[in-house]
């Protein structure tokens, strides 16, 4: 371009002289945006230029996932050019997901939130831009206001949770343990009911490594999408598939993992436990069990047995999930007689009012075959053995003299809301009421069931501020929003709950416009607390994000990943060397070191001490018909859909019809429809498909752009029946939410 | 529109240029905007000779009667100039040159040209890499910048500078601004909720509209 400029040109003038005379200096005062380059000074940004012309970093996709993928990010003029698979990631292997290839889209979207604003008023739509220094003056003088009139800032309420899995964004929560003790939503979500099952029976969640899966001789994927959710699983079904490995999938919803398998059995929605306990009888009755195993690892077979010889009936079962007998008996013979036999449960199967005993039940098929611990074999949920980090950033200290809740021995702590019943818990806190809201790496009123309680709850707040990286339904009802940086603009370190492999997060751009990421916000609000009033805050404030990241790791740590530095994790992800098999050491982290069947830990939670069948839920007369709200393939909760790519192959909700159900309410192909139950309603195009059961719905969980469409306007707030033991909160049955369905 | 030097319309479109490019940048402090609209409104009276098209004439109809010290009226246009520009919504009118010419994105190849222009002239953003260079407010305010070095090359009678930055002027016209900015100018006229902000978009039009026959005149 500078050749083509220089045409014609003399050579006898030379602009950068002229530019340095009166002329140029008259015509530079003029400038505000742009500026003179310093001729002295390369512009370009160090950095080893290997890769024709790119910079290459490493990046880790943390979203709520199970994959965790490691990516290579190509920048070239400080601009995020594109992003790929990072070939040294063992699981992830060189490839992306469709929601990973679009990060360039996400980073560089013209509507990404690009400065801290001001809402005037909350949902007015009318914002009005304020620096972070006025920002941070605002929040900080409400946190003191609330402090000086209710003695604590226990009005203050966070909801945070999976918007990205990073373990430096666990500063949201130091940020706020170091203004003083206040109100947290506890809990997660979409897993607990499964975690405290093998919590109960194992002592943790602790899968193996699911590269493992690529060994089996038989898979039965129960209640789990890897096909759309954890894509990075298939080659290693695949493997075993080509090795000779049949492969079942069990799931009301012919999902494309099920297309993909040797049997798809359709089971009636939440009845998963009534199968796993007739596989049991099956297994039991037949002298399929493994006497040794059990004698030796585990405890409650004789309680076990008897509630299956008592209670189960191969009959029973077939009744409760519409599987014929044979096919019951065939799918039980065939795992008792595979040694190599893994199962994954998935998070769906457990969404249900019965979904923490479902995954007890089905964790008891690997006990009583001996096949925990074994290769090839074992029952999979997840883990969170390679999250040892320090949570440096997590962990602060109230101020000296911080007021919280009371606890019996005289010492203080947070309060916390069921972050699963988020919005009426906020507005039933009285003691004292909640006045303000900090909402980070979550789309609270997009994500959290009953949308309308929790825009309720939003109103009835004095401040509202919400860190994020787009315009949703959380933002427009807050007052204050403020930009954070994507993956690509800040520095972490990211783990798995399902594969072994842990992966630094380089920061590889510049923040785009003034976003900052969690930590710099908490640095930032802490220097405006103690500028307004002194030792008001304790977050330390001087320290930069790469040394944030050094104090994360330790020794353990280091051993896990056999290095020495962290430094050393930026020439590959490494993978932790852990035992292949879970549980293979027969270890189990229980009060009496065995597999539980019979768990008094259990007892203390309102439960029975072994795997039981707790009844399903049923749609009633006036909503008859279930709805299935999975995880979809373009989006992840309420992110990625809103991007351009996937708007343009999908570009708004349709609602999932068996045809039998849309003949009998005479809907057709594209016609509206509406979603309707005591909590509202939703509407969007019916597509219909033998794909999903005759007696439900499907509308997948996403967030359109442009769109108000939420799903979980009409999710209600069901608790499923575990959950409290390990998360604090029982999780929620998504899955056991019925509604009326009509054309409109 | 190089043959012949008119100063009288540089010194016209240096004003305009200042004037739009003050208006488009989007600034942290409110006073700061309602000072811009107050003084956008003003310059609208002088210079009336270069204001010699429909839309120019459409811009001034809405706007004559605006002119007023109305806090709320100026309030009403900030959150509309922050709907079309700023977010924290979806933008109604991107103001960035790649979001009409490379994929809907920002920081795109025709970003990065702009950047090689500004660089060649051994200009830079100050917000490099944090900013798109292709911002409206920005492309005008490189613009404005040329326009200056010809006037004042004009006056010190150095006849290759004044050819020099005409052609340069005109070759930034061409390949940038006029690639998208009338795209971008009816998407302001059509989404602005105000007139102001209407009138803002009929001004930008007008004036590349003028731009555009004067390049190929």
């Amino acid at each position: 371009m500078t050749d083509k400029n220089s045409k014609g040109f003399s050579k006898a003038f030379s602009r950068r002289n002229f530019l340095k005379g009166a002329i140029g200096v008259g015509a530079v005062a003029g400038l505000s945006s742009l500026m003179p380059i310093d001729l002295g000074k390369k512009t370009v940004k160090a950095g080893t230029d290997y890769n024709l012309g790119y910079d290459v970093f490493r990046n880790a996709c943390p979203r709520n996932c199970y994959d965790t993928c490691g990516i290579l990010s190509y920048v070239k003029d400080g601009v995020l050019e594109k992003v790929d698979g990072d070939p040294k990631h063992g699981f992830t292997q060189g490839k992306l997901c469709v929601k990973g290839y679009t990060y360039a889209h996400r980073v560089y979207s013209p509507d990404r939130i690009k400065y801290p604003m001001i809402q005037e008023p909350r949902g007015s739509g009318n914002w009005r831009r304020i620096s972070w220094d006025k920002a941070m003056d605002i929040i900080a003088k409400k946190v003191l206001e609330i402090k000086e009139e209710y003695g604590s800032t226990l009005p203050i309420a966070m909801d945070k949770y999976s918007g990205n899995f990073g373990i430096l964004h666990y500063v949201v929560e130091g940020m706020m343990s170091s203004i003083g003790y206040t109100t947290r939503s506890l809990g997660t979500p979409c897993w607990p009911a499964g975690i405290d099952s093998q919590n109960f029976d194992m002592g943790a969640i602790y899968n193996s490594d699911p590269e493992d899966m690529a060994n089996s001789d038989l898979i039965i994927i129960w209640g789990a999408n890897p096909a759309w959710c954890s894509i990075h699983t298939m080659p290693f079904i695949q493997e075993a598939k080509e090795n000779g490995a049949k492969v079942v999938v069990i799931d009301p919803i012919q999902t494309q993992t099920a297309s993909k398998a040797d049997t798809w059995l359709q089971i009636k929605t939440g009845t998963d436990g009534a199968l796993a306990l007739a596989m049991a009888k099956y297994i039991l009755d037949n002298d399929y069990i493994d006497k040794k195993y059990i004698e030796e690892n585990v405890v409650g077979f004789k309680e076990f047995a008897d509630y299956l010889r008592k209670e189960v009936s191969i009959s029973w079962a077939a009744e409760k999930t519409g599987l014929p007998e044979k096919v019951i008996i065939q799918l039980a013979k065939d795992y008792a007689t595979t040694a190599k036999a893994n199962i994954w449960a998935g998070y769906g199967l457990q969404r249900h009012i019965n979904g923490g005993q479902t995954v007890r039940a089905i964790d008891a098929l690997g006990a009583i075959t001996g096949k925990i611990g074994k290769p090839g074999a074992g029952v999979q949920y997840a883990h969170l053995e390679t999250w040892g980090f320090n949570y440096n950033a997590m962990v602060q200290s109230p101020p000296s003299g911080s007021v919280g809740v009371e606890n019996p021995d005289g010492s203080m702590s947070n309060r916390t809301v069921n972050i699963n019943n988020f919005g009426a818990e906020v507005l039933a806190a009285d003691d004292p009421p909640i006045k303000m809201l900090w909402i980070a790496c979550r789309n609270t009123i997009d994500q959290h069931p009953d949308v309308e309680t929790s825009k309720r709850a939003f109103d009835a707040m004095d401040l509202v501020v919400t860190v994020d990286q787009f315009m949703n339904e959380t933002v427009k009802h807050s007052d204050i929003v403020l930009p954070c940086t994507t993956l690509f603009e800040h520095p972490d370190v990211n783990a798995s709950y399902w594969h072994y492999w842990v992966n630094i997060n380089e920061q590889a751009i510049d923040p785009l416009y003034e976003a900052k990421s969690d930590l710099e916000i908490a640095m930032a609000l802490s220097r405006k607390m103690n500028e307004l009033e002194p030792g008001s805050c304790t977050f330390p404030t001087d320290i930069s994000q790469e040394e944030w990241l050094a104090k994360e790791f330790n020794d353990g740590i280091y051993d896990m990943l056999g290095i020495k530095d962290y430094n050393e994790l930026r020439k590959g992800p490494k993978k932790a060397n852990l035992p292949t098999q879970s549980w293979s050491d027969g270890n189990f982290r229980t009060p009496s070191g065995k597999y539980e069947l019979y768990s008094k830990t259990a007892t203390k939670y309102g439960h029975p001490a072994i795997p039981s069948y707790k009844k399903e839920a049923k749609a009633s007369v006036k909503y008859p018909v279930r709805l299935l709200t999975p995880h979809w393939k373009y989006g992840l909760h309420s992110q990625f859909q809103n991007l351009d790519w996937m708007m343009n192959m999908d570009s708004e909700p349709e609602i999932e019809i068996h045809p039998d159900l849309a003949q009998k309410k005479r809907i057709k192909e594209g016609d509206l429809i509406k979603l309707s139950n005591e909590l509202g309603k939703i509407k969007a195009k019916a597509k219909l498909t033998g794909t999903v059961p005759k007696d439900a719905v499907v509308a997948y969980e996403a967030w359109y752009k442009d769109s108000n469409y939420s799903v979980n306007d009409i999710v209600k707030a069901t608790p499923s029946d575990m959950g409290e033991h390990a998360t604090g909160s029982p999780g929620l049955a998504f899955h056991d939410n019925f509604v009326k369905v009509e054309k409109v | 529109m190089t043959s012949q030097f008119n100063e009288g319309l540089w010194k016209r479109r240096l004003h305009v240029l200042n004037k739009l490019k003050d208006m488009m940048l989007s600034n942290k402090d409110s006073i700061i905007h309602t000072r811009k609209i107050s003084s956008f409104l003003t310059s609208l009276s002088e210079y009336d000779d270069y204001h010699s098209n429909e839309f120019f004439d459409q811009c001034w109809s809405l706007l004559e009667n605006n002119v007023q010290n109305n806090e709320s009226l100026w309030k009403e246009i900030l959150f509309d100039f922050n709907r079309l520009f700023v977010g924290p919504d979806k933008l109604q009118a991107p103001p960035y040159e790649s979001v009409y010419r490379d994929e809907g994105l920002i920081m795109g190849p025709s970003t990065l040209e702009v950047r090689n222009f500004y660089q060649s002239e051994g200009l830079k953003l100050e917000n490099q890499g944090k900013e798109p260079d292709d911002h409206i407010g920005i492309e005008l305010e490189f613009l404005s910048y040329i326009t200056r070095l010809i006037i004042m090359s004009q006056e010190k009678q150095a006849e290759e500078e004044v050819n020099y930055y005409q052609e340069l002027y005109e070759k930034f016209l061409n390949e940038h601004l006029l690639q998208w900015g009338l795209e971008f100018a009816d998407l302001i006229i059509d989404k602005a909720e105000t007139k102001f902000m209407k009138g803002v978009g009929l001004y930008l039009k007008g004036f590349l509209k003028e731009e555009e026959l004067q390049v190929n005149s």
